[in-house]
This record gives C-alpha cells, structure tokens and sequence, in this order.
C-alpha cells in the first residue's frame, strides 16, 4: 500500500492546516489592529496598501514556514534540485530588494525626472514581484518533479 | 510521545534506511523520522504501509505494551 505520490504526505498536510490556522488567527488580529490604529488616526500605510501588505506578510510568513517545515513539496519531487531552485528564487529576490534599495537612496542613477519612493505602489510592485517569482519557480520545480516521477514510474 | 525504536530496529534489520523506507511507503524522510522519534503520530494507513515493507505485524512494530520502553 503506497501514499498518494502525486500528493502531499499526511505528516506535511497536518503541519500545513496548522500553520495555515495560526496564520489566518494573525491575519485577524493584524487587520483589527490595524482598524484600530486606523480609527487613532495611525496610517503607517495608505488604506488599501496597508492591508494588501498585511495580506502578503501573512501569506510570507506562511510560505516560509511550510518550506522550512518541509511541507511546500510533495514526497515525489524530494529527489529534484529543490536547494538550488530555491537558491536562484532568494538570489532574484535579493537582487529586486537591492536594487530597489540603492535607487531610493541614490546610489543607482535614475532616469531623469523620475522619482522613486517609498509610497504604497512600489511598496506592493516590490512584494507582489518577490511573490511572483516564488510561485513561478516554485511551478517550475514542482512540473520538473512530476516529469521525472512520470518517467520511473 | 515515546520513540518508536522497534520499528528503527526492525528497518536496521532489513538494512533499510530512513530514505528507503519513506520513498517505499510514499512518504518524506522527514515523516519516518518523526514517527521514529514520536513526534509524529501516523495514521492507520500509514502503519500498514511502512509494516507491509518491514515485513511486520501492526502489533510488533505499533503496539504500545504497558510494561514495555520502547
């Protein structure tokens, strides 16, 4: 009797609804409290952009959390170069937040009349591209994954 | 939970590693490991799979005798 190789184990299913309850608890209580600070007066963001960031540490931290608890990939794509994929996705990711850094500091010439700050557009460009590049690598490893499995099997 | 260190010695009986035994069942290493330790509690499924390749019984490897440590 075998588990099912297209999917996740039950070990990596159990720890992904417990981490996705703790972090649905946090997105809660983060967009009370920021209703809250709101209603004080506090905009550390504009309206919309403060919960789309919201939004996005929570589903951060959630990524982060079932890749490091090794819930991210199923059983079958084990054997793939996931180090190394998720190598490139950091280097990509590093390199967008660099930049972007030493363009509003200055160090990176602009174009002329172009001004880069930290407003709430490029705050959600910068997360939104970071998350897009994970999930695409992320597709890609996982489609290398079902190749080889398709081919042993 | 306590370890499970009748099905360590049974799969070091068979010369099987943690990795043999996980990509047999169909599981990560990382679960083996766990059930292994006790820090996994696997279901009935799964005991029946990892016994079916240890060639063992569900009692022999999963059954928790009161006067027993391991």
């Amino acid at each position: 009797m075998q588990q099912d190789r297209r999917g996740l184990d039950e070990m990596q299913r159990a720890y992904r609804d417990k981490v996705g309850n703790q972090c649905f608890i946090l997105l809660a209580y983060l967009l009370m409290l920021n209703a809250g600070l709101y209603g004080f007066g506090v905009r550390w963001i504009e309206y919309p952009a403060s919960v789309m960031a919201i939004l996005m540490l929570c589903l951060w931290i959630y990524l982060l959390r079932i890749i490091a608890g090794n819930a991210y990939f199923p059983p079958a794509s084990q054997r793939t170069k996931v180090r190394s994929v998720l190598t490139v996705v950091i280097a990509i990711a590093a390199s967008i937040i660099l930049v972007t850094v030493l363009a509003n500091t200055g160090i990176l010439p602009l174009a002329q009349g172009y001004s880069l700050g930290w407003d709430s557009a490029l705050f959600l460009l910068i997360m939104s591209a970071v998350a897009l590049v994970i999930s695409l690598a992320a597709l890609g490893a996982k489609a290398l994954a079902s190749r080889q499995t398709g081919g042993e099997e | 939970m306590a370890k499970n260190l009748r099905l360590k010695a049974a799969r070091a009986a068979k010369d099987m590693s943690q990795k043999d035994v996980a990509e047999a069942v169909g599981v990560t290493r990382q679960t083996i490991n766990a059930i292994e330790n006790g820090d996994y509690n696997p279901s009935i499924k799964l005991c029946i799979a990892i016994c079916k390749v240890l060639d063992k019984s569900l009692d022999q490897l999963f059954w928790e005798d009161e006067n027993a440590t391991g």
